[in-house]
């Protein structure tokens, strides 16, 4: 299952595939063995300059079209893309090292799925009135694509990213030039070309690179009007600050580092199903990955002993592509060493319940790891981690409970672990992160919008929601006199 | 010390912005339940008349005075009418106390401003609710745009008189109707003083026409007339049903129906130490308004491992109101409507003691010296799923109390009804209040307190209880309108 052909990777503009033009060769690595998968060469102005241009240029007869037209497009790109699940599942475990169960059972199925909900989701947006609201004069709003989008995406889930922005934004009657991240470009561009099958050259457009060099100057460009970002918090304020200066819209959905608060009240049996799983997905390279531990003192043993017993016990690290593994490995050596860095300076006092020994290579693997006896302040607790390491923290009461749940700098998604409905209800009311759950953790879907408060950004992906962030409004006015 | 009823009050009808009597003179009698005084006659509207209120309201939508007004227009005029109705205040709760029979603190404290709340949130709504554009691509511009419907009759009950003719009224005129209401004939004098409140504020005439008068002959009427385009109603089951034949005889009016009920109330097991509460609430739900309310919580399902308990606490709570006359401010519990109510009230409770009910507290007729129609809070338990006392309407301060052993149970008695217009919880778990709120099949259902939800929420049946929309809320304001569409073609 893991033979395919990886072809030369490169840019696809206009719906020809070119190499880029930059100065540097870049590697792309499998992360579980560390061997080179291919090479390509970084981007540069031009490069960037040509595929605005392509967009500019393909996107007002796309937005012409009909929505149902384009939601037909997308229907006929969603059933191309499940003749071909096997493949872009595998070219994600090559070059993201992640397990092919969760790949081609979980991933695949979703990003399909969403492709699907994004393309009809389009048909349905509507926009406000025709209504006397001035004396003699009717009027309306109209909904209208925004025009070129820039979409950035992040190595954790690229595939499912990429759909995440160009579903909605291309149902929406834009176009894209879409960046992958520079170490994993495969899934994207292989999408892409499935998608120049059927789109008209130039709606979607790819280009490789870094992010310093090509994603500055996309996100620069006098022709991107909007930017939607994925990624981390400091390249968020880079991109908003770059946005600004056009002015330019901008969707950042930046890091997360999301609280899981237990109650004393806790279905254990049912939150450790839960956790075990969500705590570690994608070996915790998951910006909603529920990896802060909030527990009330009086199920905390408990509570922490029973999930680190299904912790133990439900996962397998290893090879990505053998059907029994659970846990692959980080995505680079620079995620790892940062990883090993936060576990080494780890407080004193602190101590391993389960995992902090990261084993030699090849492959930048981390076991499953919980850290015990951490205090609000610690770089542990505040930082995103962004590997397979979850934290402990106690609390007394309803009051300090949220206080630890809320103090940190990002607010995309929490989780409140209890029976009582008042309880939990008031407490979702107060947290600030933009999804929270009750006695659930990463229930998504794409009817449902994602997007974070504070330092984890603004905008919205998915749902209704989602869609409209890729149009924008026009207020008409008629007279009638 | 009982307040006074007033000296001089509306009987006639309102018709075209004025007082008129009934073209032949026909009157009714209205009498007074906490005394079984008569009052005053009141015109009763024949054929003819509704015929001269229903020209008159289709001649001011036409003209456009009302119908065609900006919505800012229709604004501003609903929101003078509704401090109209609250400088009127004491006036409109002594007229609903007197007739209706409603306690004079509640009738004051609650009814009339809820009516002005109601006129007031469909006023500030109006200019803010939209219209749509299709998604329909370039080469058509499709609107989506509604419309007032026309000519809407109301049909409307005793137990709540001004403030469910404001659940009509208010979404009705903001969307631009014009209005013929049929009041209640036990209690029609608020609806009469509130029609002239309305012109006062610059409702034009012909837009609100108010034509009391008995439901077999202006009810009728008004269900049968060719150029009445909807017709809305709240009463009983087996009146709605017949205004879905009137629509089907004549011109297929819309109709909207809210009809009775028999709302569960369930006590799950986790609300023990807070039993206290639970019977203040549930004391609450069947006891206000003597149980003359369409969500009257006239079934407890407790389970069984707290009804003995429950029940004690129950018929203390039932044993604290203050039954008497609804002009005193003492009073909690007022009278029944009529006669024949405290009749159909005791049949029932009889009938449950003959088939081996037993009575908790109550179940005698009480203040038979005064001449009122008063019956006492009664708690009734021991009673099967199939009893007339568990199953119909009983429309009095009566409530059935059922026991059982597992939430299944409870879930399923709950939904044993041909009624579902509401239904309560107590859990303060939160997998068992949810999970037993989306089975029971009702319009609007509570968690942890009995409530109809407030002015921003649909409120309406499921099955019997209801047909054809819903009142409170947007989707009332909407279900007042007809769509159209516009398709412009730019080729």
């Amino acid at each position: 299952m893991n033979r395919v052909t990886i072809g030369p990777i490169g840019n696809l503009i206009g719906g020809k595939l070119e190499p880029g033009r930059g100065t540097e060769e870049i590697s792309v690595l499998n992360p579980a063995t560390e061997e080179v998968l291919g090479s390509f060469t970084d981007s540069n102005q031009d490069d960037i300059d040509r595929a605005v241009v392509a967009a500019q240029n393909a996107q007002p007869g796309w937005a012409g079209r009909t929505p149902g037209a384009r939601a037909d497009h997308i229907r006929r790109l969603a059933d191309l893309v499940e003749d071909h699940l096997d493949e872009l599942a595998t070219l994600e475990v090559l070059d993201a090292g992640k397990p092919w169960t969760a790949s081609r059972g979980e991933e695949l199925p979703g990003i399909l799925d969403s492709l699907r909900h994004f393309g009809a989701a389009a048909r349905l947006t509507t926009s406000q009135p025709a209504g006397e609201y001035v004396e003699g004069n009717t009027s309306y709003l109209r909904r209208e694509p925004v025009g070129v989008v820039a979409a950035i995406t992040p190595w954790n889930f690229p595939l499912w990213q990429a759909v995440w922005k160009i579903g909605p934004a291309v149902a929406a009657g834009n176009a894209v030039v879409i960046k992958p991240a520079e170490n994993t470009p495969l899934s994207t561009l292989r999408f892409v070309q499935l998608a120049s099958e059927i789109l008209p050259p130039g709606v979607i457009n790819l280009v490789q690179g870094r992010g310093a060099t090509a994603g500055a100057a996309l996100v620069a460009h006098a022709g991107v009007d909007l930017v939607s970002f994925t990624g981390s918090t400091r390249a968020g304020r880079l991109i908003a600050a770059a946005a600004a200066a056009g002015p330019k819209r901008a969707i950042l959905e930046l890091g997360g580092n999301s609280p899981v608060v237990v109650f004393n009240d806790v279905d254990i049996e049912r939150a450790v199903a839960n956790l075990s799983g969500t705590a570690l997905y994608n070996a915790g390279q998951e910006c909603m990955a529920a990896t802060r531990l909030i527990i009330q003192s009086g199920v905390r043993d408990e509570f922490l002993a029973a999930l680190a017993a299904a912790i133990s016990s439900n996962t397998i690290m290893g090879d990505p592509f053998a059907a029994e593994t659970t846990l692959g490995p980080l995505i680079s050596r620079a995620q790892l060493d940062r990883v090993r860095g936060l576990l080494e300076r780890r407080p004193a006092g602190s101590r391993f319940v389960i995992g902090g020994s990261i084993p030699d290579g090849p492959g930048f693997f981390v076991p499953p790891t919980i850290v015990d006896g951490v205090s609000q302040h610690d770089e542990l607790v505040q930082e995103e981690i962004f590997g397979p390491v979850a934290t402990a923290q106690t609390f007394a009461d309803e009051a300090e409970a949220l206080r630890l749940a809320n103090d940190v700098q990002y607010g995309l998604a929490g989780s409140v672990w209890t029976r009582d409905i008042a309880r939990g209800l008031r407490m979702v009311n107060s947290m600030n992160f933009g999804n929270v759950w009750i006695n659930n953790h990463l229930a998504l879907g794409p009817d449902l919008p994602i997007g974070g408060f504070r330092g984890s950004g603004y905008g919205k992906e998915g749902g209704q929601a989602g869609i409209e962030e890729f149009t924008r409004i026009k207020q008409v006015v008629i007279s009638l006199t | 010390m009982n307040v006074s009823r007033p000296d001089s009050v509306r009987t006639e009808l309102f018709i075209d912005g004025g007082f008129v009597p009934a073209l032949d003179g026909q009157t009714f009698e209205l009498f007074t339940p906490s005394d079984g005084q008569h009052w005053v006659d009141v015109a009763a509207a024949q054929d003819g008349d509704v015929d001269l209120a229903v020209a008159s309201a289709r001649a001011a939508f036409e003209s456009g005075v009302w119908s065609r007004k900006s919505p800012a227009e229709r604004k501003e005029v609903l929101l003078a009418f509704a401090t109209k109705i609250e400088e009127a205040n004491d006036e409109l709760a002594l007229l609903d106390a007197a007739d209706a029979g409603r306690p004079i603190t509640e009738a004051t404290s609650f009814d009339i401003p809820d009516t002005a709340h109601t006129i007031r949130w469909y006023a500030e709504a109006i200019d803010k609710v939209y219209g749509k554009i299709s998604p329909s691509g370039e080469a058509n511009l499709g609107l989506i745009v509604r419309e007032p419907v026309g000519v809407v009759a109301a049909v409307l009950p005793w137990n709540f008189p001004a403030q469910v003719m404001a659940w009509k009224l208010g979404p009705a005129l903001a969307a631009g109707n014009s209005v013929v209401v049929k009041p209640p004939e036990l209690a029609p004098l608020s609806t009469l003083r509130i029609a002239e409140l309305a012109v006062e504020a610059g409702l034009p005439a012909g837009v609100f026409n108010v034509i009391p008068g008995l439901g077999h002959v202006a009810g009728r009427a008004v269900g049968l007339h060719p150029d009445v385009d909807m017709v809305t109603f709240t009463g009983s089951t087996e009146v709605g049903r017949a205004f879905l034949h009137y629509s089907a005889d004549s011109n297929l009016k819309r109709v909207v129906l809210e009809l009775g009920g028999k709302s569960p109330q369930i006590v799950m097991p986790d609300v023990r130490r807070l039993l206290p509460e639970v019977a203040d609430d549930l004391a609450n739900a069947i006891f206000f308004a003597a149980g003359q309310n369409c969500t009257a919580g006239s079934r407890i399902i407790v389970a069984n491992e707290l009804r003995e308990e429950f029940l004690e606490l129950l018929a203390d709570r039932a044993r604290s109101y203050r039954v008497g006359n609804s002009l005193s401010p003492e009073t909690t519990l007022g009278p029944l409507i009529e006669p024949s109510a405290v009749d159909r009230v005791a049949g029932y409770v009889d009938g449950a003691r003959a088939s081996g009910a037993r009575i908790v507290t109550g179940g005698e007729r009480v203040l038979t010296e005064t001449g009122g129609y008063f019956y006492p809070p009664t708690v009734i338990s021991d009673v099967n799923p199939n009893d007339a006392i568990v199953r119909e309407e009983v429309f009095g301060p009566v409530v059935a109390v059922l026991g059982f052993d597992t939430e299944a149970e409870a879930i399923r008695l709950a939904n044993d009804t041909d009624y579902g217009l509401a239904a309560n919880v107590w859990s303060k778990n939160l997998d068992t209040a949810i999970r037993t709120a989306r089975s029971v099949r009702a319009g609007t259902v509570s968690i942890n307190g009995y409530s109809e939800g407030d002015i921003t929420t649909p409120f309406g049946g499921y099955r019997q209880s209801g047909f054809g929309g819903r009142d409170n809320g947007v989707e009332a304001l909407e279900q007042y309108t007809e769509l159209k569409t516009i398709w412009i073609s730019l080729g």
